[in-house]
């Protein structure tokens, strides 16, 4: 059946259904109704709900419940996810599955409480410190946040590796229908390298990220390095709407993405050969989507101008990428980008 | 068909409750629909609004620059909105002189309900009664569905009544003031 929810629901929802045993939060806003919807309806399918003293605290919690071979997550916001990144730096570094929410809003700072895409270097590039890298998905709508977030669950276990959900205060707020019927039935993946015990097996299995020996740490890094480079063969992914026999790309992720797609049906009423390249995995980067002879591509973006850097790489410089963004809480107007597409052809044209 | 409203009003009026009571009616009416609420200082500062996109395909933005409908449950919100609204305004009839807006305002009195208290804190279900008689998105049956679908039990029967109140207080033959 069809309900409404809100994406901060659905993603607590989805998050349930892909059978999660632990969350482990603090409140802030926009992200608040996650964690409320947890500790309403987690305990009931058997799970734990804990609010923790601290940003810090709950993703620590999530290093030990996962370690222990639990389905955990915890979610925050901007200012709580820059707190949570030494975790995060540990988690990737322990080989340790969880999935890690992030309901953007403004920045830098405490900012405000508005919607924003700006913490995307943040999440893809790293904001730990060390080499690692997590899968990042982005969710476009309110019944793709609880679908994705099951798919995250299956991802992490799959490569044993933090998953993090990239969505805004928008995508969070709203209310839209999710069919929750019909969402993908969780993945099981054996955890034989999980602290459950030794329960008479031969050898101790030990989680760690201390290697003081600088050769045995390379060797550590480099497998790792390893496994990011099939991810990147395996797992990247993006949506194409009305791209057949575009000229013009405009690509943007999360909410900013279907306002690019009202854009685009207008520009395409105006006559103009446009496209939308939407990436629903933000790491890895979906590059091949870009390299399909368009002659110009838009990148849209709630920030001054970040995944814009991943196209640009993605098509090695060989298509012009422009940029329009909006930031602080700002969110770009359809007529905005229509007009932005506008000029574009106009130059095209020329 | 892509319908835009805004409801807006102090908090405590029951503003994100009479948007998310159109937005399940949309749904039964075969609708996609967004609800955005505001969450935002001015929320925190007394005053919330939700926005509600309805439309037969897949909704690109759900942010309002342009709205169809407003519902201003007080006089600060219908300050606010007016001018970005073009077809449809509900308020408190107290509201409407001079109110300079391009679009038809319904003035709604919610004073005396029925001759009495009996709506008293259900400006909202009025508002939103008053709002389905006067535009084609909606039908009565399914608002009230829809209450039934959302509300606790015992407590539909007095939204209902409210919103058949409002519904009827809208009716084409009552003055309206632009």
């Amino acid at each position: 059946m069809k309900e409404l929810m809100k994406g901060n629901e659905a993603i607590a929802a989805g998050a349930i259904h892909a059978g999660v045993k632990c969350f482990f939060g603090y409140p802030i806003t926009p992200q608040t109704e996650l964690a409320a919807y947890m500790a309403k309806h987690l305990p009931k399918s058997g799970g734990v709900f804990l609010q923790a003293e601290s940003e810090v605290s709950a993703i620590n919690m999530v290093y030990g419940a996962s370690s222990a071979g639990f389905r955990a997550m915890t979610s925050s916001s901007s200012p709580g996810v820059s707190l949570k990144q030494e975790g995060i730096s540990f988690l990737a570094a322990a080989d340790l599955p969880c999935v890690i929410v992030n309901v953007m809003r403004g920045g830098p700072g405490l900012g405000g409480i508005q919607p924003s895409q700006a913490d995307y270097f943040q999440a893809v590039k790293g904001g730990g410190h060390g080499d690692y890298r997590l899968i990042v998905l982005a969710p476009g709508n309110v019944a793709e946040m609880a679908e994705m977030t099951v798919k995250a669950f299956d991802l992490a276990d799959k490569w044993r590796i933090p998953v993090m959900i990239l969505t805004d205060g928008v995508l969070g707020q709203m209310m839209e229908t999710v069919d929750m019927d019909s969402l993908p039935e969780r993945k099981y993946y054996d955890k034989e390298w999980a602290v459950t015990g030794r329960s008479g097996r031969a050898h101790k299995n030990i989680v760690k990220t201390l290697h003081l020996d600088a050769e045995e740490l390379e060797k550590i890094v480099l497998e790792r390095e390893e496994k990011y480079r099939r991810i990147e063969c395996e797992e990247a992914d993006a949506e194409e709407y009305r791209a057949d026999d575009a000229d013009i790309i405009v690509t943007a992720y999360g909410i900013t993405s279907r306002i690019a797609k009202a854009a685009v049906d207008r520009a395409r009423e105006s006559g103009v050969r446009v496209g939308v390249v939407r990436p629903k995995t933000l790491y890895p980067f979906p590059s091949e989507f870009y390299n399909k002879g368009y002659k110009k591509i838009l990148c849209v973006e709630m920030s001054t101008g970040q995944m814009v850097e991943d196209v640009k790489l993605a098509v090695k410089c060989g298509v012009p990428v422009e940029f329009y963004g909006r930031t602080g809480g700002m969110i770009p107007g359809e007529d905005e980008i229509y007009e932005r597409i506008m000029m574009m052809a106009k130059e095209d044209a020329k | 068909m892509e319908y835009k409203i805004i409801i807006a009003g102090f908090g405590g009026q029951g503003v994100l409750f009479a948007g998310k009571v159109l937005a399940r009616a949309a749904v039964l009416c075969g609708y996609e629909v967004t609800w955005l609420p505001s969450y935002g200082p001015e929320m925190r500062g007394g005053t919330a609004n939700c926005q509600l996109v309805i439309s037969d395909k897949l909704i690109g933005s759900p942010v309002i620059k342009e709205a169809d409908a407003l519902i201003a449950m007080n006089l600060p919100s219908l300050t606010r909105f007016k001018g970005s609204v073009c077809e449809l305004i509900i308020t408190d009839e107290r509201f409407v002189p001079g109110t300079g807006a391009r679009a038809e305002t319904v003035g709604i009195s919610t004073e005396m309900c029925n001759g009495g208290a009996c709506f008293d804190g259900l400006t909202n279900m009025i508002m939103v009664g008053a709002l389905i008689r006067r535009c084609d998105i909606f039908e009565l049956e399914n608002v009230k569905k829809a209450i039934e679908m959302i509300t606790k039990p015992g407590v539909a029967e007095v939204d209902i009544g409210a919103v058949e109140y409002g519904y009827k207080k809208a009716d084409m033959k009552q003055k309206i003031v632009s």
